[in-house]
């Protein structure tokens, strides 16, 4: 047995006009799994704060950081058609991971829209499984979007900022 | 700041002075690691430190040790308890030859090298608290930090940052961490050779790196699953925006800790804050 895009749907609508809040269905290797609560976490989605920036962790769990702002799901899907159609070079993540725009909470952003920056400059960090990863610009110009929120999961290759050039 | 007296129960080795660069060299054993030993009485923090060497052009290999971290502090501003002659602050500089997505398997690889060498010191096997502390009892013996530097294609280097409690004993520990930490001191009752320790430390490394490098992450991941305390017990995840219960089954090839919650489905977890569920 096979689904269609129509079927999917059609199951979506049952679902949603349903008392039920939590559905699972399993059709050879094909799996659907809906809420209509809580939403379910993602294989890849869960994402914690940074601890700490050094080594010197042996004696002291650091306190959880919180997030400047809630984390969207994703950016806007025309962001990079965006980018393009106005010369706009993106910067994108080099990895998976929990994104954050400072080196610490309450430290000033890496960067901000209007800052010159250069190929080797430090734009943000991405944190997986308890590696930072410095993202460098990799692009030479003037950032004009900050595409990406603070502490929000993001995919490898999902554009963080747009630069001009 | 309170130093500790002596021990003589070590016959010769030099205990809770300046570390002896010298005694670490003597008879290291390594292919790649230890090849530079940087030594700072105070620093900002080592792995700043090595960041800076790496940015530099520092080889793989260098490692870094201060006996005091001026900036070995939590995000919110929460001090680092870091006392001079104790403890190990240690960073080495990495230049792996791995794609960026298999940069947290190093992390993991760090902590299997780095429970090997407390094992052989304490004389049991610690446990691993997924995916980079050590805990005894529970405890928080060690920990690793990992930084990184990388583009879409390759990693520019890597810095593997370790703490270490060695001969700092619990009760001269501010009471705010005294319930959660633990030294090898207070393990064993004896202090140990930090020179020892740092050499026995940068052999192991250097074994594991090498054979991510030349056989891959299985073995290694099966070594971390030995160490792993949690295997097949509750667990309560705390994400930014969640908590999840479930049970742990073990790592996946790129390190990512697979909790099943109570409807059996598998999740992987990257990121994430992982504690035994009768905590």
């Amino acid at each position: 047995m096979e689904l269609t895009e129509d079927d999917v749907l059609h199951i979506l609508k049952l679902i949603d006009e349903s008392k039920f809040d939590y559905f699972q269905l399993e059709v050879g290797e094909l799996k659907i799994t809906v809420s209509k609560g809580d939403p379910i976490p993602l294989a890849s989605s869960p994402r914690s704060a940074p601890v700490s920036q050094s080594p010197g962790a042996a004696v002291v769990e650091a306190p959880k950081a919180t997030p400047a702002a809630p984390a969207p799901q994703s950016a806007a899907p025309n962001i990079d058609a965006k980018a393009a159609a106005e010369g706009l070079l993106p910067i994108t993540a080099p990895i998976l991971g929990t994104f954050y725009v400072a080196p610490e909470p309450g430290a000033p952003p890496f960067v901000q829209v209007g800052a010159a920056i250069t190929e080797d400059t430090t734009v943000g960090l991405i944190e997986v499984m308890k590696v930072f990863n410095s993202v460098r610009a990799n692009v030479k110009g003037t950032v004009t979007q900050v595409v990406a929120q603070n502490g929000q999961f993001v995919e490898y290759g999902q554009t963080l900022f747009l630069v001009k050039p | 700041m309170r130093v500790l007296e002596p021990d003589n129960r070590q016959g010769t080795a030099r205990i809770n002075g300046p570390l002896q660069l010298q005694q670490v060299r003597d008879g290291l054993a390594t292919r790649r690691l230890g090849t530079n030993l940087h030594y700072f009485a105070e620093i900002d923090s080592t792995n700043a430190y090595a960041r800076r060497l790496a940015e530099q052009g520092a080889g793989e290999g260098a490692v870094i040790i201060a006996e005091a971290q001026t900036r070995g502090r939590g995000r919110l501003g929460r001090s680092w308890v870091s006392p001079p002659f104790v403890n190990l602050y240690f960073s080495v500089i990495l230049r792996p030859r791995l794609p960026p997505v298999h940069a947290p398997q190093l992390t993991l690889m760090a902590a299997v090298a780095l429970a090997d060498t407390i094992a052989s010191f304490i004389g049991t096997p610690p446990a691993i608290k997924w995916p980079n502390d050590i805990l005894v009892g529970g405890k928080k013996l060690a920990g690793v930090l990992t930084e990184s530097s990388c583009d879409a294609e390759r990693i520019e280097f890597v810095i593997l940052g370790i703490g270490v409690n060695l001969n700092y004993p619990v009760a001269l520990m501010p009471e705010v961490i005294r319930e959660r930490a633990t030294s090898i001191v207070t393990l064993t009752k004896n202090n140990i050779s930090r020179e020892a320790f740092v050499r026995r430390l940068i052999q192991d490394l250097d074994r594991c790196y090498g054979e991510l490098e030349e056989v891959g992450f299985d073995s290694l991941a099966l070594r971390w699953e030995a160490f792993f305390g949690l295997r097949g017990k509750g667990v309560r995840v705390e994400m930014t925006d969640h908590i999840m219960i479930g049970t742990a089954k073990g790592i996946d090839r790129d390190g990512a800790l697979i909790v099943e919650d109570d409807r059996g489905e598998r999740q992987r977890i990257v990121a994430g804050d992982v504690f035994p569920l009768e905590d």
